[in-house]
């Protein structure tokens, strides 16, 4: 029976169950923690406005980070890479046949020369 | 090997190098599809030629019951194909049409510079 | 027994006649034309899930299109009848099958997502065509069969991607596709074309069985190698992938998916069926590679992305790469039993999940842009309050696709990591390091779309496209939960047959001919 939950992968096994069993002990623990916690939060009364730099902000849309600069430290360290990829991807469609070609090339250079 | 540098296979080449050179060198949409049309009519004229046999006669039943004839299987695949690059140049040129209709141009990079410019 | 004796027939031809079918019979009414496709789309359906299950318990079935007797067809002077024959394995069946659920679930998601965008009777005939060619696709025993029905998927996946004729962007991305999809065609069938010259026959087991590696026979090896990796969207053929999967309506899109994996399909039966395993260890490794690159590219790919669609566009081109990685280190195992049969195992379990996973995530970016409207992240916003079932989805998918354990992707993506791993440990390493930040793309399209400040009011999602996205969404829990019943079951049959080349041969040249 234990024998169906499992998968083998050749070097080892893996069974979901046993994740997701251990997963919700943790998830119990965690809860048992918290209530441990501050008896005084309610939500959805005046402690949970948002509040930045001593002013109350009424525009939802200041508060949202923008999808574009959600993970603007890695696209800025990483900026070479992404120009180039930007590059890579011109859409045009000369560009498309020519790097088609060239995978064709490719495989045609590794297949006849070995 | 050796039976590729023939001269049929030779002009299949031909044909094959120059569709793929429009394909890659020219931007017009219409040129490009004019160049994967003769890719397509060269991989044709190569399954045609591919049945050939040297003195032999069209293969008709009724002409040449004892004589050797020309093999008529690859001529079957090549009427299937002109049929399918039929179907797909039709398609083509008919976005070809939409695409002047919402664009104004056929230039392939002008079209990629005004997609990238809107999507920014 | 007349019904399973002609199930592949019957698989290629319902959907073929419904495709044509369907235009005359919306002009008696659209009710009629819905209950029409989905009794044929049950139909096949069914005869896929009673197709699998015969040839799971019989072996390959071998179904002739043509005279009755080998006799018949044989004319003077060769040694090999004439006919066309539907071969469909193990591993043929598998994907029949996936084809035909996804076939089903797209009808249930298009039926309202459709009627909004006008012409309906058009879409499902496309999409009928198109399952057609996928399924004769997969179960032909014929190489120019093979090129027929390539062709067919091609015209109509095109169709499909430039569906929405009002939108400027539609019609450019469908003249890429067709222009990628007509020149690996074309190569393809120059590969069809050398081989029949050498062997003057079409038939794969025939050809299989003649096969000896000359330089011809490696021509035409390449070639088709590199048209059906233009077909599968690896890189650097991969540019059309973002285009079509981006412009097409969402269960166009999903059809789409499978279309890709169909390819991938083609790919193994290619190289394992007819060329062998044993001779091709170079092609594996240059596959490892170009596998290793596509998940890479795919993934930074998709980082700076900001149209919905696009971006999980660019994250299907890397898990294609995972897919082609596995194959090439089954190729490279040289066909031992040790990591090789693993990593095919891996990959064939991998297009299971990829299809149903990815196509989760594309029918909730579907239900998005209908409540919305708008496909571009930075205007959306906060969308978790109204569609809070949509919102589970999306996370069950994109984690899904991720790898995240206990889902399903996990479970394939680490049969894929273990045996990669014992070709060459960079590529493995550098595959999980891709997969940990497709975690975090998945995590910022997830904070985009639903959580933060609402930026914009949702409509009323219609039912029918949330009853088909949970079914998927149940099938990847149930998938998750049991991983080593389905490889078990399904995955291990097929990948033996895969490997099994003297069966797929004698089936034909010894019993059916």
């Amino acid at each position: 029976m234990l024998d169906v939950l499992k998968l083998n992968t050749g070097y080892g096994f893996w069974t979901p169950l046993v994740l997701l069993a251990s997963g919700v002990i943790a998830c119990l623990v965690v809860l048992i923690i918290r209530s441990f916690g501050e008896k005084r939060y309610k939500p959805k009364t005046e402690q949970t406005l948002p509040f930045l730099s001593g002013a109350g902000v009424t525009d939802p849309s200041a508060l949202k980070v923008s999808s574009k600069n959600l993970y603007w430290g890695f696209t800025q360290g990483l900026s070479s890479v992404f120009n180039g990829l930007k590059g890579f991807h011109s859409g045009d469609v000369n560009d498309f046949v020519t790097w088609s070609i060239a995978l064709m090339a490719l495989i045609l250079l590794v297949m006849l020369v070995r | 090997m050796k039976i590729l540098l023939d001269l049929p296979y030779i002009s299949c080449a031909l044909l094959i190098g120059f569709g793929v050179y429009a394909a890659i060198f020219k931007s017009n949409l219409i040129k490009i599809v004019i160049g994967l049309s003769l890719v397509e009519r060269g991989v044709n004229l190569f399954l045609v030629s591919l049945g050939y046999r040297e003195g032999a006669r069209a293969p008709i039943f009724t002409y040449a019951p004892t004589e050797n004839m020309v093999l008529p299987t690859p001529q079957a695949l090549t009427l299937t194909s002109i049929v399918i690059g039929l179907a797909t140049t039709a398609l083509m040129l008919a976005f070809c049409i939409q695409v002047y209709r919402k664009h104004g141009t056929l230039e392939s990079d002008r079209i990629a510079r005004k997609l990238k410019e809107k999507s920014e | 027994m007349s019904i399973v004796e002609h199930s592949p027939a019957l698989l290629v031809g319902i959907p073929l006649l419904a495709a044509f079918a369907t235009p005359l019979i919306s002009k008696a009414s659209g009710k009629l034309r819905d209950i029409f496709v989905f009794l044929c789309l049950a139909f096949i359906f069914a005869l896929a899930v009673v197709l699998i299950s015969d040839v799971i318990q019989n072996g390959t079935r071998v179904y002739v299109m043509g005279g009755k007797l080998p006799s018949l067809t044989l004319p003077s002077g060769k040694t090999f009848p004439i006919r066309i024959i539907l071969e469909p394995d193990a591993m043929s069946a598998l994907m029949v099958l996936l084809t035909a659920l996804i076939g089903l679930i797209g009808f249930l998601y298009s039926l309202q997502f459709i009627r909004a965008e006008g012409a309906p009777d058009k879409f499902y005939t496309l999409f009928m065509l198109l399952i057609a060619g996928m399924l004769g696709l997969e179960m032909t025993g014929d190489l120019f069969n093979f090129f027929v029905f390539f062709e067919i998927t091609s015209i109509a996946a095109c169709g499909l991607v430039g569906f929405r004729i009002s939108e400027a962007t539609s019609s450019v991305a469908a003249f890429r596709t067709m222009t990628i999809y007509t020149l690996s065609g074309l190569i393809l069938l120059l590969g069809v074309g050398l081989l029949y010259g050498e062997y003057d026959a079409l038939n794969i087991a025939y050809i299989a069985s003649k096969l000896s590696f000359s330089g011809v026979d490696k021509l035409a090896l390449a070639l088709f190698i590199g048209a059906l990796l233009m077909k599968i969207g690896s890189v650097p053929a991969h540019m059309w992938v973002p285009d079509a999967y981006g412009e097409s309506p969402a269960p166009a899109t999903i059809a789409l998916v499978i279309n890709t994996q169909a390819g991938l399909y083609g790919l193994l039966r290619v190289c394992f069926t007819l060329f062998g395993v044993s001779r091709a260890a170079h092609i594996g490794w240059l596959l490892a590679i170009i596998g290793t690159i596509s998940i890479l590219v795919g993934v930074l790919a998709s980082i700076y992305q900001n149209d919905l669609k696009r971006l999980i566009a660019y994250t299907a081109v890397s898990q294609t790469g995972y897919m082609l990685m596995a194959l090439g280190a089954g190729m490279a195992a040289k066909g031992e039993l040790g990591f090789g049969r693993t990593a095919l195992e891996g990959g064939v379990f991998h297009i299971f999940n990829d299809v149903i996973s990815m196509g989760l995530v594309f029918l909730c970016a579907g239900m998005i842009y209908r409540a919305t409207g708008i496909r571009d992240l930075n205007k959306l916003g906060g969308l978790a309050g109204k569609m809070r079932w949509i919102a589970v989805l999306f996370l069950i998918g994109g984690l899904a696709v991720a790898g995240l354990p206990p889902f399903n992707g996990f479970a394939s993506k680490l049969m894929i990591y273990e045996s990669v791993y014992k070709l060459n440990p960079i590529f493995s390493a550098l595959a999980l390091l891709c997969s940990i930040i497709l975690l975090g793309v998945y995590v910022r399209l997830f904070y985009s779309i639903f959580l933060g400040s609402k930026l914009v009011e949702p409509q009323r999602i219609p039912k029918g496209m949330i009853l088909a996205s949970s079914l998927l969404a149940l099938l990847i829990i149930g998938i998750g939960l049991l991983p080593g019943m389905v490889v078990k079951s399904l995955v291990s049959p097929a990948v033996g047959a895969l490997m099994d080349k003297a069966g797929y041969i004698g089936k034909v040249i010894a019993g059916g001919m």
